[in-house]
């Protein structure tokens, strides 16, 4: 499989915000919660647009809640 | 297991049935020798209208009985709206299905050439719609599991 070159802190993001639940998030942004298990693990890129939701429901920039690793950047 | 990745093996096992019941079916007519006539293109033709209802009713049949028992012993309810991820699996579903598709279709084609009873290339084509959709099943199953 390619290396996944975006990476995201939902994780964190998520227990910054009282623990919430990827059910919980899955609900606020519209998508499942095995959508939510498959972003946080970084084995799926969202639509911009879930990102930007994701970002807006964390109250924070979308770069904040995701990165982007450039070919040839050192980890 | 996740809500989605269950319909599907629903779905494999109402395509295994209606294939296994159907290629039952058509053996015994071949038995008794109703493709040996003027009309065997008729009598195929007719057993495929009726597959195609049959294995549609089946199909709605099977997913109604699974969502009920699901409920009753998950107690979670039916998902019926896909978001993006699941559109996305579902493209790759339907390209796996229009591959293995057009292999089996290709392949009966190829056997018409080289002399096959056209009866039996209609069954090799309905045959291959049934096993691309399931080898399209098998490809969601896989992206469901890895994530992506």
């Amino acid at each position: 499989m390619a290396k996944r070159r975006i990476s995201n802190n939902i994780r964190r993001l998520r227990f910054d915000h009282d623990e919430m639940t990827q059910k919980q998030l899955g609900e606020k942004v519209g998508v499942t919660r095995q959508t939510i298990v498959a972003i946080e693990k970084a084995h799926y890129s969202p639509s911009l647009e879930v990102a930007f939701q994701i970002a807006h429901v964390f109250g924070a920039p979308l770069e904040d809640v995701f990165s982007f690793q450039p070919d040839g950047a050192p980890d | 297991m996740p809500y989605q990745e269950k319909k599907i093996y629903v779905s494999i096992f109402s395509a295994l049935i209606v294939i296994g019941f159907f290629s039952n079916y058509i053996f015994g007519l071949s038995q008794d020798g109703r493709f040996d006539g003027a009309d065997a293109s008729v009598v195929m033709g007719k057993s495929i209208i009726a597959l195609i209802f049959i294995s549609i009713a089946a199909n709605i049949l099977l997913q109604v009985i699974f969502a009920i028992i699901n409920a009753i012993i998950t107690r979670e309810s039916a998902e019926f709206e896909a978001d993006e991820r699941d559109k996305q699996i579902e493209q790759k579903g339907m390209q796996g299905f229009l591959i293995a598709f057009s292999v089996g279709y290709v392949a009966s084609m190829a056997a018409l050439a080289l002399g096959s009873a056209p009866h039996m290339v209609f069954f090799g084509v309905t045959a291959s719609m049934f096993f691309g959709s399931i080898i399209g099943d098998i490809v969601k199953l896989f992206f469901y599991r890895r994530g992506f």
